[in-house]
């Protein structure tokens, strides 16, 4: 069977759309399905670089997650910095996130962003993940802060 | 002293022993669908039911919400074989169980509400 290439419109689509997807499904039934989404997608990300399971340094797995998620990739976010932490875990500081463009909000606003990064990072880890904002665009800071922790 | 996901995974172990052939799986959930600790059977994806418990605690806030009738306490699938009972374990995270058709449902509520009682405080 045929599949839609769109050929005229291409692979990217607007943030307004977007928004609504994930707004909408967030007034319905909370924000599990959209980290869910999400994790899904930063694990798939994973396994197409060939990075499953792997022990690469920080530096080296942002300029990876920047290529696949920033500018020159899906333009999700540009992913400004990764951190190993002493517990095993890392923080993640991203910008121009597409969860927080053109939203103002009083609690942490990346869902689906941050479900990125858990699933990214239980697919290189291979242990399971848990994730926190500390810092949101939508809620005034200069950029997204996501603390991914092992469980 | 043991850690929290030894205490969380001790408080499935309480609720598994409880219900005995009642009960067939247990999974601790964070409120975002990251599963905390599971005794799930091999058989089942826990990663999958943990979002998929999530969601339901989502909808089912929003439902209860809605309508103004409180905070949930619980929501139950019946199946042709079997049931799944979800509630919450605090504000941040809950409990899916997975139960055997027949289960008796007036242990089983007891039982889990003990058990989710004990993974929120762990959570808390």
């Amino acid at each position: 069977m045929a599949t839609n290439d769109r050929p005229t419109l291409g692979n990217f689509m607007s943030l307004t759309c977007f928004q609504y997807l994930r707004v909408g499904t967030e007034e319905v039934a909370e924000r599990a399905p959209i980290v869910a989404a999400g994790r899904k997608r930063g694990y798939d990300v994973i396994e197409s670089l060939g990075l499953i399971g792997s022990t690469q340094d920080a530096a080296l797995i942002r300029d990876q997650l920047d290529a696949a998620l920033g500018i020159k990739g899906t333009k999700l976010c540009i992913v400004e910095s990764v951190i190993a932490k002493p517990n095993g875990g890392y923080e993640v500081r991203i910008s121009e996130g597409a969860c927080t463009a053109g939203q103002t909000a009083s609690q942490p606003h990346c869902a689906f962003t941050m479900g990125v990064f858990i699933g990214a990072f239980q697919a290189i880890t291979g242990a399971r993940v848990k994730g926190y904002e500390t810092e949101c665009c939508a809620c005034g800071a200069a950029a997204c802060i996501y603390q991914i922790d092992p469980v | 002293m043991a850690t929290r996901q030894e205490q969380i995974t001790s408080a499935l172990d309480r609720l598994s022993a409880n219900l005995g052939n009642d009960i067939s799986g247990a999974v601790a959930v964070s409120m975002d669908g990251i599963v905390l600790a599971s005794r799930m059977s091999s058989e089942v994806n826990a990663d999958r039911v943990g979002a998929v418990a999530a969601t339901m605690v989502g909808v089912t806030r929003r439902v209860t919400n809605e309508l103004k009738i409180g905070a949930p306490e619980e929501a139950i699938i019946k199946a042709s074989d079997g049931l799944f009972m979800v509630l919450p374990a605090g504000d941040q995270s809950l409990l899916a169980v997975n139960l055997r058709q027949g289960a008796n449902l007036g242990m089983v509520r007891i039982e889990a509400r003990e058990a989710a009682i004990a993974i929120g405080r762990v959570i808390s």
